[in-house]
């Protein structure tokens, strides 16, 4: 602790020199970078090789946008520095604040650094300040990755959200109940009633014709004529049955967000995976059915799972948004035509086997790697939120100690495979995350 | 005697809807309702009720609370629950004051077979 009246004849700078510049700037766990006039870099550290797409020192005196690509470098290739749409860069402003001395620690930026084929969305804490060396002045920059850290928190404010959505839909969900409730039961009575009631016509009318006249009995006929009769008796039932049917589409609807939503939905519990996807289904019909047809091969004696049923749903509905947007994204929103979604289950052993496949455009070689980590997308900015394999992922291999792997063929599509565990002599996990 | 059934339910719209479509049982049983527990437990004092079917979420005392106090007070009335399911309270033994509990909305065909049942159990024990 020599902090008081330090000699700076003295310091480790004098005493080292050189040596002590090169050590200290590879010593930094971050990317450090040294820039001139017109944002090019004139040193770095090692770090900077895993940031920047070149290798070796072919970096040096390029254009900061030539080797960390940010979004607006996809489109020029001159990247930052030269294109208009650099001016309202950040990272650009920085450095050139830096250049015109002024100081700028910490400032938050978000870059989508390309990685082989796809964009990788990542978040610094960038520092730039003045160095001035005899009569130039440099930009001194410091990139520390707070990626892992963002998305963290990002997938905790995300869980908030569902679980406040969830809490939303339960009691939503409970409200229905009730009038669901009267209206079926008075649909069952009116079908009942007109059981009946066709019974008491029928008696009504072979009473009449035997105690009535011819004259009077081909008057009374002619006015059940004019009344419909007919049309009523074949009618009346055939829109009862309709508001039956109709009433328990909204119980099974209501029923699946419950499931979903379930706020214990933390409890494991033996579930029928079979029903799970008919919930999740029904639930994510608005995003399937205009671009895709789902066919369904269960197994019908597939024993039942012990899981987190509302989380297995959860998976399942993020596998099949992705297969939906797959599809979407390859028929152009269903304008050349309907995809396929194809949901199977059987058992293999001690597992039970869920298949989704879709008839989309397939994974890239290069992408397959990436295709579970958090926030990796190849959506459209603001599209995806590259959020629903990792969740999936998470629940499916982390909370159910499953797996999870996948299929693929380019311009054929995807089969995901999801393996539950049937943990049929195991005791409850110990922990679930 | 036919046997007696008590329906409870908070809300007047499926008390009355339910009263219709249970209205084709009126030989096998006679049916009452309430549209609280109070009320409820109040009927209970005029006349022994076999089957009680109460549902869970009402103001006041609810539904569980309902059938634990008749479980103590008239410990041989078969006990249903009708409940959304999400709404049960998991720190709740459910299964000691109960006999069966049904998801809301519940098919009355299906209660009606279930109360046939109770009714058919009550009815096979031998006479105290």
């Amino acid at each position: 602790m020599r902090l008081q009246g330090l000699d700076t004849s003295n310091s480790s700078e004098e005493l080292f020199g050189k040596a002590f510049y090169r050590t200290l700037l590879h010593a930094i766990p971050s990317p450090v970078f040294v820039m001139e006039e017109d944002v090019r870099i004139v040193d770095c550290n090692e770090i900077c090789q895993s940031l920047f797409r070149k290798t070796g020192e072919k970096f040096f005196h390029e254009c900061v946008g030539n080797v960390i690509h940010c979004l607006h470098a996809f489109e020029v290739p001159e990247g930052c520095g030269k294109s208009p749409a650099c001016r309202q860069c950040l990272f650009r402003g920085s450095v050139n604040k830096a250049l015109a001395g002024k100081k700028l620690l910490q400032q938050p930026v978000e870059m989508d650094v390309s990685v082989e084929d796809g964009v990788s969305q990542m978040t610094f804490l960038l520092s730039a300040v003045p160095l001035d060396h005899e009569d130039h002045r440099f930009a001194l920059v410091i990139l520390n990755d707070i990626t892992a850290h963002c998305q963290k928190e990002n997938q905790l404010r995300h869980t908030q959200k569902m679980e406040v959505i969830g809490r939303l839909a339960a009691g939503i969900a409970h409200e229905i109940n009730t009038p669901t409730q009267y209206i079926r039961n008075n649909i069952v009575f009116l079908e009942n009633a007109l059981g009946n009631l066709r019974q008491i016509i029928h008696l009504q009318s072979e009473t009449l014709k035997e105690m009535l006249p011819p004259d009077r009995l081909g008057k009374c006929e002619a006015d059940l004529k004019t009344l419909d009769m007919d049309f009523l008796i074949q009618e009346i039932p055939v829109a009862i049955e309709q508001s039956l049917h109709g009433i328990d589409r909204v119980t099974k609807i209501v029923r699946s967000v419950k499931e979903f939503s379930h706020p214990d939905s933390q409890t494991k519990e033996h579930a029928d995976i079979n029903a799970v996807i008919e919930d999740a289904l029904t639930i994510s019909g608005n995003e399937w059915n205009q671009v895709a047809d789902v066919v369904t091969h269960f197994d019908p004696d597939l024993p039942s799972v012990i899981c987190i049923p509302g989380a297995i749903s959860q998976a399942l509905l993020n596998m099949i948004v992705n297969a939906a947007q797959t599809i979407a994204e390859l028929t152009v929103e269903g304008e050349l035509g309907k995809g396929t979604i194809t949901c199977s289950t059987r058992r293999d052993g001690e597992w039970v086997e869920i298949r989704i496949a879709d008839t989309g455009a397939g994974i890239p070689d290069a992408l397959r790697e990436r295709v579970f980590d958090p926030f990796f997308t190849t959506r459209e900015v603001g599209m995806g939120t590259g959020q629903g394999l990792a969740i999936a992922h998470t629940i499916i291999v982390q909370q159910h100690r499953g797996s999870i792997v996948f299929e693929t063929e380019p311009g054929k599509g995807t089969i995901f495979i999801i393996r539950l565990p049937l943990n049929r002599n195991k005791e409850p996990w110990e922990n679930t995350g | 005697m036919k046997p007696l059934v008590l329906f409870v339910d908070d809300d007047d719209m499926v008390l009355k809807s339910t009263r219709l479509v249970l209205h084709s049982m009126r030989h096998e049983w006679d049916i009452m309702f309430a549209n609280s527990a109070t009320v409820a437990l109040a009927l209970m004092e005029e006349r022994s009720v076999d089957v009680l079917i109460s549902d869970l979420m009402m103001p006041g005392m609810n539904g569980a609370q309902l059938l634990e106090e008749v479980m103590q007070r008239y410990p041989e009335t078969i006990r249903f629950l009708v409940s959304g399911l999400n709404d049960l309270d998991s720190s709740f033994n459910y299964s000691s004051v109960l006999h069966r509990v049904f998801e809301k909305p519940v098919d009355m065909g299906v209660i009606k077979m279930a109360v046939r049942a109770a009714i058919q159990t009550i009815r096979s024990k031998p006479e105290a």
